[in-house]
């Protein structure tokens, strides 16, 4: 009796699993051309609703259309999954990639130039992005990408704190020396004065203010073992050795430690405000990065690339919908849902963006840094591994394992090394 | 049966025995203990300084929020489909092929049994690449049956199952041969009923894993049809740039889990009993 139950227990499990997995493929659309669009989440918020929306108007207002918007986890498993598709013979329409990905793309043949598509708009096109935010949309100087979700590093301080020290709250560090400064007034027993999250892109923020290089435009060389890049990352060490900032934070949990009053100050992602802003319990600020040499910042985030071995009607297809995402009211919508720097210009004078710019000021301050923008470096191929190697090899010194020279030789040696088959 | 011999232990031994054993149950119960209070806390509580095991003004915000980020409930159905679907499919897949490398006489069984073991020692992701290709071509992506597909054989259940045939006398199977069983009737009848404990071993494995699996429904699955819990779970989870929203995730993190949880705090002693006995017959 027992048994009869178990084996009709299996049997009803097959039975479901068979018929509810029936249902799992999609019709075919009579004529209606499907674009499939991979993209990753890369901050927090309602984003995957967010996305569904926008897609979900466009199918509206392009009937003949539908854009299916799929969530493919971070940027490396949407890059794992474009890959993979692509690689088995059923590539995405689009994806949404960052700059390093892009690289790789292109090298894995994945990807076509846009070039061509950008031309048949007619000169002008282009304008319509913030100049700072295209360099991440070439590869080796071509453009292969279209900026959509794009960011940039701020400098974040606990106005409090500033207050209690003594500091003019109103004002951020303008210069290298004078922050240097304000984290030795501003460390004390149980907090830092300030974090700078390591992995590749925030050190090389320090290397290109300090007037040093990361790459060639060819992205077959670095040049990290310049005097300039070793007295950059001496700098930081400097920091560090101090105990004015820790030697190792992630973005994540800078952001956690600053809205948790255990540091002062931080660098950190504009992909962080709506967290610090909803998370901070004390008064709080931002400012330009302080300036080296020079004032430069990079930016990070992600492009739109359209996948090769698409018909010409597909490619045509993704590439008014990525038109159409950049368009100033898209870009807005993208932009407050989830953060990032709303890539149109234009967007900021749309009364629903102003009303959100009017309650947080400081994403405003993160858009007139983009005067100063470059691209996220390393801008070279293999560029998530050369990143890799940068970021241990930060680690490595500002852990005081190695000397910063010593450091970025071997940096510079290996990075040559990876490069080399691309010479 | 231990109690007549067991050896009067001084008391002092005992006391630390259990102020270890408390100390490591504290250890091990206290993240959970804090995904539950986090995820009852709103926003500004969260980091707020001291931390507060209580919050101060709990909420189901968090709930609320978390379950209409994504399509839970469809994801619900789905994880159940395909855990449940999956451990149906193994249980008879796992139990046949465990009887012919026990009980079948047929050359070159040991050396197919062995390439069959090498199995286990292939990490799952490795072969992503190659079970993606294959599912594509038989046109099974973004379906359930394409997110089982690659694990409907369990090289470690054949294993758990040979193992435990091996010892079952021989006289059973001739009894139930004379009675007139054939040979998937003395399975049915003879062996299953024999190896229960090493079958919920196995099941309670499978369903387990299977339950957290997250990497490869993720490239399979492309739409709210097949996808399961785990990878609405990632919605909140990506900090890539900037902080998580912590009460968000450990809202839908006990949403995801809590089935698991609650089966565990049913089954405790069968859970615990699965991993011993699969331990020692193993």
């Amino acid at each position: 009796m027992r048994k009869t139950r178990i084996i009709l227990f299996l049997a009803a499990c097959l039975l479901a699993a068979a018929s509810l997995s029936a249902q799992g493929g999609k019709e075919a659309g009579s004529d209606q051309l499907t674009i499939r669009f991979y993209y990753p989440i890369g901050t927090a918020g309602d984003l995957a609703n967010a996305m569904n929306a926008l897609c979900a108007q466009y199918s509206e207002e392009n009937p003949d259309v539908d854009v299916e918007p799929i969530y493919a986890g971070d940027y490396v498993q949407t890059m794992q999954r474009t890959l993979t598709s692509s690689k088995a013979g059923n590539p995405a329409d689009i994806a949404l990639l960052t700059s390093a990905d892009v690289w790789t793309a292109v090298d894995e043949g994945i990807i076509i130039p846009l070039q061509p598509l950008i031309d048949a708009e007619g000169e002008g096109f282009l304008d319509r992005f913030f100049p700072g935010m295209l360099y991440d949309a070439k590869v080796a100087d071509e453009f292969y990408a279209i900026p959509f979700q794009k960011s940039t590093p701020i400098f974040y301080y606990n106005k409090d704190m500033f207050r209690e020290a003594g500091l003019d709250p109103e004002k951020a560090p303008e210069t290298w020396e004078e922050l240097a400064e304000y984290a030795a007034i501003l460390t004390t027993d149980d907090r830092y004065g300030l974090e700078i999250p390591i992995d590749q892109w925030l050190p090389s923020i320090f290397i290109l203010q300090n007037g040093g290089e990361i790459n060639n435009v060819e992205g077959t060389e670095t040049y990290l073992d310049s005097p300039e890049a070793i007295e950059a990352i001496e700098y930081l060490l400097g920091l560090v050795e101090k105990g004015y900032m820790p030697a190792k934070r992630l973005f994540g949990d800078s952001s956690s430690d600053f809205v948790a009053g255990k540091t002062a100050m931080m660098y950190n992602s504009t992909g962080s405000l709506a967290f610090v802003r909803d998370s901070a319990s004390f008064d709080w600020g931002v400012g330009f990065l302080p300036a080296g040499k020079e004032r430069i910042v990079t930016t990070g985030g992600g492009q739109f690339v359209i996948c090769s071995g698409l018909s010409d009607e597909h490619v045509q297809a993704a590439w008014d919908f990525i038109k159409w995402m950049t368009e100033p009211a898209q870009t807005a919508k993208w932009s407050m849902a989830s953060g990032f720097i709303a890539v149109n210009p234009a967007a900021f004078g749309l009364p629903e963006m102003v009303e959100y710019t009017d309650a947080l000021p400081q994403a405003i301050v993160a858009r007139d840094q983009l005067q100063y923008a470059i691209g996220e470096p390393p801008k070279t191929h293999d560029a998530r591994e050369v990143s890799q190697a940068m970021a241990s090899m930060f680690e490595s010194i500002l852990a005081g394992n190695i000397s910063p020279e010593e450091g970025m030789k071997e940096l510079q040696a290996s990075c040559s090394g990876i490069l080399a088959e691309y010479r | 049966m231990n109690d007549s011999i067991a050896v009067r232990r001084p008391s002092w031994q005992l006391v630390l025995t259990h102020a270890v054993l408390i100390l490591v149950s504290l250890a091990v119960i206290f993240p959970l203990v804090w995904m539950i209070s986090v995820a009852f806390k709103p926003k500004m509580e969260i980091f707020s300084f001291p931390y507060a095991l209580l919050p101060k003004a709990p909420s189901f915000d968090n709930f609320t929020s978390a379950w209409s980020y994504a399509p839970f409930a469809e994801y619900y159905l789905n994880t159940v489909v395909i855990v449940f679907g999956l451990l149906a499919i193994q249980l008879i897949t796992v139990s046949m092929a465990a009887f012919a490398f026990a009980r079948l006489g047929f050359p070159g069984r040991n050396i197919l049994f062995l390439m069959f073991l090498t199995q286990l020692m292939i990490t799952a992701q490795s072969t992503i690449y190659p079970n993606y290709m294959t599912v594509s071509r038989m046109g099974l992506l973004d379906t359930r049956i394409g997110v089982m597909l690659p694990y409907m054989a369990s090289a470690m259940g054949v294993f758990l199952m040979r193992q435990a045939f091996m010892v079952i006398p021989m006289s059973l199977e001739d009894a139930a041969r004379i009675d007139g069983c054939s040979v998937l009737q003395t399975i049915a009848n003879v062996f299953i009923p024999q190896v229960k404990p090493s079958l919920v071993a196995f099941s309670i494995m499978s369903v387990t894993s299977h339950w957290n699996e997250f990497l490869w429904p993720l490239l399979v699955t492309e739409s709210t049809d097949s996808r399961p819990l785990t990878v609405g779970l990632t919605v909140f989870a990506q900090q890539a740039e900037g902080g998580a929203e912590w009460g968000l995730l450990m809202a839908a993190t006990l949403i995801v889990s809590l089935p698991l949880l609650l089966a565990f705090m049913f089954f405790q002693k069968m859970f615990v009993d699965s991993f011993i006995s699969s331990g020692l017959k193993g």
